[in-house]
Formats: structure tokens, C-alpha cells, sequence
């Protein structure tokens, strides 16, 4: 008995102290960062290294043999053409629309309330009944947007998914349309977070709602925006079920992202894992190498 | 505020990461989701509990004869042909003495051959499987199937009632990797309203023939396209093409790639004056043109004789006729479909998946299949059968003994060159891209591949 009570002290004693408490509120985190994340991380990086297919016959060390393929392989060099497109439009465009609409609707009104929650109902969908949804509608043959554009534009009747001009900015216009409420929402909380003293101070002074928003809202946002950038930015690096479900890489491989060709690669003919992972590992350089610089940026800010 | 922002944010980034982490395991997700829509949900949980009993089960007899075992089963057929194959599978369940249950479990194509690489490697694989003849370089090269050398001692089936060629189709390097389920090559299907409408009487008998029609049959207006070519997910009718003309794809020894040559030349020269003239559907998938000919808007499509059950499902008035013939001839890539039994699957296991296989492979069931599908028997007893000669589909299938000609055998990255290098080659050349810088690019991509161990 006296043990217990002894044990409880001791977790009483840890629980009030705030320094150490925080250990076992991020041990869940932690836990599974280090089993899904990090242990794969370490693995990949070393069957990057070996001659290595998915039946684990004939396994030997490769070098640098699998890296030095990656940069001579076409393919993979117009999966990190398409995947950097990709990236580079659809972020930035998610973080506009999300910012336009949160400026518009941060006041908690009635009617605010619903358009915030009927623009977040495509984040809580799965991509693959999205992409479902929206093949069927954008169908060259079967489809009722191209269909409904001509009778009503008299525009041809054009198969977005299967056309290469068309292809990779129907995925890209797909992903903003379902994932802006997600920005939208985080964005929402941080102009509630502004103080209104700032806005009062500025009508005083005569200053006009586009003043306001770029002198006030986005300096004071800075910091949600920086963290949406982050995480849509190394979100949309990784893209692929989109693809995967929509256009399959192509046509003529123009959708065809890094971690499609990587899955391709390793879990389909020629089941090649270490060729798999030599890519992922660049791939991980390649996130690395843009999302580093605006992340120090936004922590030298916050200090 | 900065404080309960940092909060706010902390939560949503281990959000952010727990959905990193369900995004990276998506595919496999979707893939059974893909499994479970087929409407096999059901099977495949009840599946689960059956592999349990049955692991207990054989450590109760732990006899090789495989009786009161239950067996994991996966195949493709995802269209109706899967319906008539649950059928088969559930008489023998229910008609077998030995006590042996078959769980079937369907998933497409693709999904298959994603789950069942890691379920090899980590010894959940299931003890039967459908696999394609080209598929079998890639497994039994690394003896990831079994040999099946001894199953028709094991099961008393009489060797001499398969057309040699089928079993020669599935063995290599002197060993019988795995036992014919079904064969067939590509025919053409025609759509007899819109030859009609168009005032054609026959199906054609070439490839330029072929692309003549299709130029009357198509009607921008109604929507409708002549013929249609896919380029992916579909039946690899360029391959039939190019050696109907005179080409090749490997060499004879299957050691280099010939594709690069004149006669294929002309043939890309073909493929892209046709879809130039607007007469086929652009970057259509197989699944795409099934979807337009169900639809009436197709004139006509090379395919494999699993159509059939769906076109007259949808009431089309179809017709079918041997694959066109080139410069040289008729060639239509012969394919085979084949039970395989992975490596690592426990003796009583495997008895009891000969059984299965057994059954299949008699005249009766062979018949069956034959009649309800019209696929081309290989069992000769089911190919002298009046009955079977008699079904109209059946007899236009058999074809196969004509023109029908096997693609890469022993060649481990056959399924890869088609779906890697000539499909995409004839989606470039279909998009007009230069044919011959096309031709040599891909030639190059097949040398890589075969040098690749």
C-alpha cells in the first residue's frame, strides 16, 4: 500500500511539474513518429543501397548504383518535373482561395458558420471517392460537365483526365477544390486570434478594408500562413492518390508523380524495392531542400 | 495568444501527421476497399475466419491428402465471368468428399498482383491462385510458385487430354509451373447496328479495311467513333498488330528487342494515321472503349472473350470475327489464364488445391465454362463435345487454334514490356509524337529490361 501511495506521489510529483509532464503528452506522438516514420526512414535509405526486389531473393549491396539510375532514368526525372509543378501551383493557389474566403467569413455568423462547414465537407471526404466522383463527372463520353459546357458554351467536348494540356491542371484545380477548407479553417482561427484594437485603430485613422487586410491581417498572420505553406507544400509534394485514382500517370505519363512512379516501382513489375527507395530517399532530399529554408524563416520569426 | 496558436498548431500538425501517415498506407487501403466494393466483403472477412479454422484443421488430420481443408483462393474476375466461376467454386464446395472448402476471393488485377508480391515474401500468401501465362517468368524464376511436375500423377488427370501447346505455354526450364485454367487470344468485336446504319456488310478482314470502315461508321454528331484503340488497361492488340505485318517485338530467343525496324515503322505509320482521323477515341483505357461499346458508340474493338456476357447484357447487337489480319498474316496474342500455388504453402494445402484443380480440369466442368462463357476449350474431350461445338461463341472463340500466338514465354519482364514500353509506345504515336523516334526509345526501354537480370 505504502508502495502505491509512494508511486503516486512520484507521478503526482511528475504530472505537476510542467517541464516533465510534457514527456507523456508527447510520448503517443512520439511513439508512433518513431514506428511509422522513422524506423521506415533508416530502412529506406539503406535497401536504397542494396540490389533488392520485393521476394527478398538475391539481395546484394548496390552502392550508389540505384541514385546514379534515378538521374539517368527519363521517367523519373518527368515524375520530379510533374510533382514540383504540381507542388509549386496547387499550393500556392490552396493558400489564396483559403485566404480570400477566410478573410471573408471569419466572423462567426450564422451564415458564415455554414459556409466554413460546407467548404471543409470535401477535406473530411477520401481522395478516392472524390477522384471517383469527379472522373465520372469530367468523362469525356459519359460526363456532365463536358456535356453541360457544350449545350451551354458550345465549348467541344473535351476529356480532362485524358488529354495531356488538360490532364495535370484538372488534378491540380481537383486537389484545391477539396483541401482549401482545410487552410481555410486554420487561417479563420488566426484573423479571430488578431486583436481588434489593431482594426479599430486603423478605421480611426481612415484606413480601407484592402488596407486593413495587407497591413494588419497578413503581417499578423504570418505565422498560421507560414505553417500552411509547410504542410501543403510537403503535402502536395507527395501526391498520389489523386493520380492514382483519376488518371493513373498519364496520359503520356504527364500526371505521373514521384510517389506514383515510386509505388509503380516497388509494389507492381518490376517490384524493385531498392530502386524504390533510392528514389524516395532523393525525393526526400528534394522536400527537404524546399520546405527547410521557409521553415528556419518562420522560426527565426517566431523568436 | 501566440500560446494558444502554438496549441492549435501542434494539434493539427499531429493530426497532419497521423494523415501522412494514412496517406503513405493508401494504397493498400484502397485496394481492399477496391476489393470489398466488388462485393466480396463479406468472402473475404469470413475468409479470415476460415484461414484460422483451417490452419486448424490441417493440424488436426496433418494429412497430405488434403482432406477438411480449407483453402485461400485469388483470382481476377472481376466481370460477370467472376459469377459463373463463384458457381463452380461453390458446387465443389458443396460436392466435394474430401471436406474441402474453397474461399474465393476476387480483387482486380492489379490489386492482386500488389497484395500477393509482400504476401509471398511474408508467408500469408493463399494457396491458389489465377495467374497469367506472362506472369510466370517473374515467379517461377525466383521460385516464388511452386512446381507442379507432379500433379497429374497426384491426381490421376490424363495429360493427354490437353492440347500440348496450353501446357507448354505455362512450363519452363523442363518444369510444369502451372496447370491451364483458360486460354484465349483477341477477336474482333463489331457492333452490327452501327455497320448497318453505315451501310457495311461484313466485318473486315484487315487492318486497313478495318480503319476504311471506321471512317463511315463515325458520326461526331451521335458520338459515335469507328473503332477503338486502347492505350492502357486492355488487351495488347499493338503487339497483335505489328506481328500480323511482318514485325517483331523480341528476338526469336527473346534475348533482344527487334522493334526497332521498317515493317514497325509502317505499322506506328498506321496506328497514327488512324487516330489522326479522328475515327477512334483519343487515350481511351480498355475500360473506357468496354464503356462505349456497352454504350452503342463504338463501331468495333479487338478484345478477349469475356465481352460477350456483358454486351448482351446491355442488349447490344454485336458480332464477332477473328482479329484482322496484316501484311503478313493473322496474329493474335494468345494468352493463357493458369492456377498457380505459391511457394511456402503447407503440403495438405496444396493436395487440396490439386483437388480443386483437378475438378476443374475435368471434361464436365471444363464444359461448363466452355458453354456459359464461350471460351475456347483446351481440354480436347470438351473440344470434340457436339454441344460445345455447336455454341456459336465458342466456335468463333476457337480461333485461337488459327492465329493464336503465345508473347514472351520465359521472358520475366513480359507484362512489364507491354504495359511499360508498348503501351505507352502507341499512346505517344496516337498522341504524334515522331513514330520512329518512338519506336527506337521503346526499343532501347526493352533492351534495358531484358539485360536487367
Amino acid at each position: 500500500m505504502e508502495r502505491v501511495t509512494g508511486m503516486w506521489n512520484k507521478f503526482k510529483n511528475y504530472w505537476y511539474r510542467q517541464d516533465k509532464v510534457a514527456y507523456i503528452f508527447l510520448a503517443p506522438s512520439l511513439i508512433i513518429l518513431f514506428l511509422f516514420a522513422f524506423i521506415p526512414l533508416v530502412c529506406s535509405v539503406v535497401i536504397g543501397f542494396m540490389n533488392m526486389d520485393i521476394f527478398f531473393n538475391n539481395i546484394s549491396f548496390a552502392g550508389f548504383h540505384n541514385f546514379i539510375k534515378a538521374f539517368q532514368d527519363d521517367r523519373f526525372l518527368n515524375a520530379v518535373k510533374n510533382t514540383i509543378v504540381f507542388a509549386l501551383a496547387e499550393m500556392p493557389l490552396q493558400i489564396i482561395i483559403g485566404l480570400l474566403i477566410a478573410n471573408l467569413l471569419y466572423k462567426n455568423t450564422f451564415l458564415n458558420k455554414m459556409f466554413r462547414s460546407v467548404f471543409f465537407i470535401p477535406v473530411v471526404c477520401s481522395m478516392a471517392a472524390i477522384g471517383v466522383v469527379w472522373s465520372l463527372l469530367l468523362d469525356g463520353n459519359i460526363g456532365m460537365v463536358p456535356y453541360l459546357f457544350n449545350k451551354v458554351f458550345g465549348i467541344n467536348e473535351i476529356s480532362y483526365f485524358r488529354e495531356v494540356r488538360t490532364a495535370m491542371p484538372t488534378v491540380i484545380l481537383m486537389t484545391v477544390w477539396k483541401n482549401f477548407g482545410y487552410t481555410m479553417s486554420i487561417l479563420v482561427v488566426g484573423i479571430q486570434g488578431i486583436p481588434t484594437d489593431y482594426f479599430e485603430a486603423a478605421e480611426i485613422d481612415g484606413a480601407n478594408g484592402s488596407q486593413k487586410f495587407f497591413a494588419i491581417t497578413i503581417p499578423q498572420l504570418l505565422p498560421s500562413l507560414g505553417f500552411c505553406i509547410i504542410t501543403n507544400l510537403i503535402g502536395s509534394l507527395q501526391v498520389f492518390d489523386q493520380v492514382y485514382v483519376t488518371t493513373g500517370g498519364g496520359p503520356q505519363r504527364s500526371t505521373e508523380t514521384l510517389v506514383y512512379y515510386i509505388y509503380k516501382t516497388g509494389f507492381t513489375n518490376p517490384y524493385d524495392l531498392g530502386y524504390a527507395s533510392a528514389m524516395s530517399v532523393i525525393m526526400l532530399v528534394i522536400i527537404l531542400a524546399l520546405s527547410l529554408p521557409i521553415y528556419l524563416r518562420m522560426f527565426a520569426k517566431e523568436r | 495568444m501566440k500560446r494558444k496558436l502554438a496549441l492549435v498548431m501542434v494539434s493539427v500538425l499531429s493530426v497532419g501527421a497521423l494523415a501522412a501517415c494514412g496517406n503513405t498506407a493508401s494504397p493498400i487501403a484502397a485496394s481492399q476497399d477496391a476489393s470489398a466494393s466488388g462485393g466480396s466483403s463479406a468472402a473475404s472477412e469470413t475468409g479470415t475466419d476460415a484461414s484460422a479454422s483451417g490452419t486448424e484443421a490441417s493440424g488436426q488430420s496433418a494429412s497430405a491428402d488434403g482432406k477438411g481443408v480449407t483453402i485461400q483462393f485469388w483470382n481476377s474476375f472481376t466481370g460477370s465471368d467472376g459469377d459463373i466461376l463463384r458457381s463452380i467454386v461453390d458446387q465443389y464446395n458443396k460436392e466435394n468428399t474430401d471436406g474441402i472448402t474453397v474461399n474465393m476471393d476476387i480483387m482486380p488485377a492489379e490489386t492482386l498482383s500488389e497484395k500477393l508480391a509482400p504476401a509471398i515474401t511474408t508467408g500469408t500468401a493463399p494457396a491458389l491462385l489465377i495467374q497469367g501465362n506472362m506472369d510466370m517468368a517473374l515467379y517461377a524464376g525466383e521460385g516464388n510458385i511452386e512446381p507442379m511436375d507432379d500433379f497429374f500423377d497426384a491426381t490421376g488427370t490424363d495429360q493427354s487430354d490437353f492440347t500440348q501447346s496450353a501446357l507448354d505455354g505455362l512450363s519452363m526450364d523442363g518444369h510444369q509451373y502451372m496447370i491451364p485454367m483458360q486460354w484465349f487470344t483477341q477477336y474482333l468485336y463489331y457492333n452490327k447496328d452501327l455497320f448497318k446504319a453505315a451501310g457495311i456488310e461484313k466485318a473486315p478482314d484487315t487492318w486497313d479495311e478495318m480503319a476504311e470502315d471506321a471512317a463511315k461508321i463515325t458520326n461526331p454528331d451521335k458520338k459515335v467513333y469507328g473503332a477503338g484503340f486502347c492505350v492502357s488497361g486492355g488487351v495488347t492488340w499493338m503487339d497483335s498488330m505489328i506481328l500480323s505485318n511482318g514485325g517483331k517485338i523480341l528476338s526469336d530467343d527473346n534475348t533482344k528487342s527487334e522493334l526497332n525496324s521498317d515493317a514497325n515503322l509502317k505499322t506506328m505509320q498506321f496506328i497514327q494515321k488512324v487516330a489522326n482521323s479522328g475515327d477512334t477515341p483519343k487515350g481511351a483505357t480498355g475500360a473506357d472503349l468496354d464503356n462505349l461499346m456497352m454504350a452503342n458508340q463504338l463501331g468495333m474493338v479487338v478484345n478477349g472473350p469475356w465481352m460477350v456476357n456483358g454486351l448482351k447484357e446491355n442488349d447490344i447487337n454485336f458480332g464477332v470475327a477473328p482479329i484482322p489480319q496484316g501484311t503478313s498474316g493473322r496474329v493474335g496474342i494468345a494468352e493463357i489464364s493458369a492456377f498457380s500455388i505459391p511457394k511456402g504453402t503447407p503440403e495438405d494445402q496444396k493436395a487440396a488445391a490439386y483437388k480443386f484443380i483437378a475438378y476443374w480440369n475435368t471434361t464436365a466442368t471444363c464444359k461448363e465454362w466452355s458453354m456459359q462463357n464461350g471460351f475456347p476449350p483446351y481440354l480436347k474431350s470438351v473440344a470434340a463435345d457436339s454441344e460445345v461445338q455447336a455454341n456459336e461463341y465458342v466456335k468463333a472463340f476457337s480461333a485461337i487454334n488459327d492465329y493464336g500466338v503465345a508473347f514472351g514465354t520465359g521472358v520475366k519482364s513480359a507484362s512489364s514490356i507491354n504495359a511499360d514500353v508498348m503501351f505507352p509506345l502507341v499512346e505517344n504515336v496516337m498522341a504524334g509524337n515522331d513514330p520512329q523516334t518512338e519506336l527506337k526509345a521503346a526499343s532501347d526501354k526493352i533492351d534495358q529490361m531484358l539485360a536487367a537480370k
